[in-house]
């Protein structure tokens, strides 16, 4: 997969107001543009590339439904607002299996018997990034792929700038803590 | 992937934080962006590109498709509707006055008619009885024949009064 250059605001405007109106070969590109950002989100999040894709396809298809309710203006706030959704029902979703799961794999599984975890957490960042709070990796990683600026953050999680600035700075000391004392 | 953020990171520190805390913050942020850097994610691979776009001409189409249909819907509803109404108002279309009264007036020439026929009918009747009373034996001839004048004059009035 080569990597897409990311185009001016300006242009990515266009786009966005010609895939409102249901273009086809605009749609394609949004998926093009933001496919690589918002993928790198869902993997750092989930360290799962299969979930990531997964994810990464439910966003898409969600955002061909709604893109006519979005502005062409705040396009990436908007569509990284659907990604933070669609996590936090991932994490809904994996907690509920995880409580329906635990106790039978506690009495029936044995080691040799549990599920092999392909690719899951493939690498140092993606394993402390798991062991912070889910609130916390997930606005650390949200700043580095949305590119979005403090101001903007805070209103897509209507918490005051203040909020998320002390969020992200906090998150940001514990992984460094974490990653310098980990053995990996 | 920080330059593209359109902020005073300088400005919006000095909002909540000290002056010699700012500098340490600024490192804290940088440090995180690297460290992004340094262990970038994989790419999402092209089959899963060209399955989300071909998931999304699919869901184009069935937009498409359900935006058809529910037009289709609301246009016969508005047809059907538009039917009913109708239907009620011509069935709620009230006679006008003139006319109600001109059908009154035909039914009541009608009934003076009626009645006008029926008492020259019950004249008619008294008479043929009081000749019938006064004949001998109704063979005699004038009296013979103002009987039957008056008999063919009854069947006419009452022919009369059946045709209308």
């Amino acid at each position: 997969m080569k990597k897409q250059e990311m185009p001016s605001p300006e242009i990515v405007k266009d786009i966005v107001s010609l895939a409102r109106k249901g273009d086809k070969q605009d749609l394609s590109q949004l998926v093009d543009i933001y496919s690589s950002r918002l993928y790198g989100y869902f993997y750092r999040l989930t360290g799962n590339r299969d979930e990531a894709n997964e994810l990464l396809s439910e966003l898409f298809l969600k955002m061909v439904e709604k893109i006519g309710s979005c502005r062409p203006e705040t396009f990436e706030a908007w569509l990284f607002r659907i990604a933070s959704n669609l996590f936090t029902d991932y994490l809904r979703t994996k907690k509920r299996n995880q409580k329906m799961l635990s106790h039978i794999e506690e009495q029936v599984l044995t080691e040799a018997q549990m599920p092999k975890k392909d690719n899951f957490l493939t690498d140092k960042l993606a394993r402390q990034l798991q062991k912070l709070e889910p609130e916390t990796a997930e606005i650390i990683v949200m700043r580095y792929y949305s590119q979005l600026s403090f101001e903007e953050l805070a209103q897509m999680r209507k918490e005051p700038i203040g909020t998320v600035l002390s969020k992200v700075h906090r998150g940001l000391k514990k992984l460094r803590q974490l990653m310098e004392d980990s053995d990996d | 992937m920080t330059e593209n953020k359109k902020e005073n990171i300088d400005n919006l520190l000095s909002r909540f934080y000290r002056a010699d805390e700012i500098e340490q913050i600024k490192i804290d942020l940088t440090e995180a962006d690297r460290l992004f850097e340094k262990y970038p994610s994989p790419q999402v691979s092209q089959e899963v590109i060209d399955e989300i776009k071909s998931k999304i001409s699919r869901k184009q189409r069935r937009i498409a498709f359900s935006s058809v249909l529910v037009k289709t819907a609301a246009v016969a509803a508005v047809v059907i509707i538009g039917a009913a109404l109708l239907m009620q108002n011509i069935k709620e279309v009230p006679v006008s006055h003139s006319a109600q009264n001109g059908y009154q007036a035909a039914l009541a020439k009608v009934d003076s008619n009626i009645a006008s026929l029926e008492k020259e009918i019950e004249l008619l009747r008294d008479e043929l009885l009081a000749i019938r009373l006064n004949e001998d034996d109704g063979t005699n001839g004038e009296l013979a024949d103002a009987i039957n004048n008056v008999d063919t004059e009854i069947i006419e009035t009452e022919n009369l009064f059946w045709k209308g």
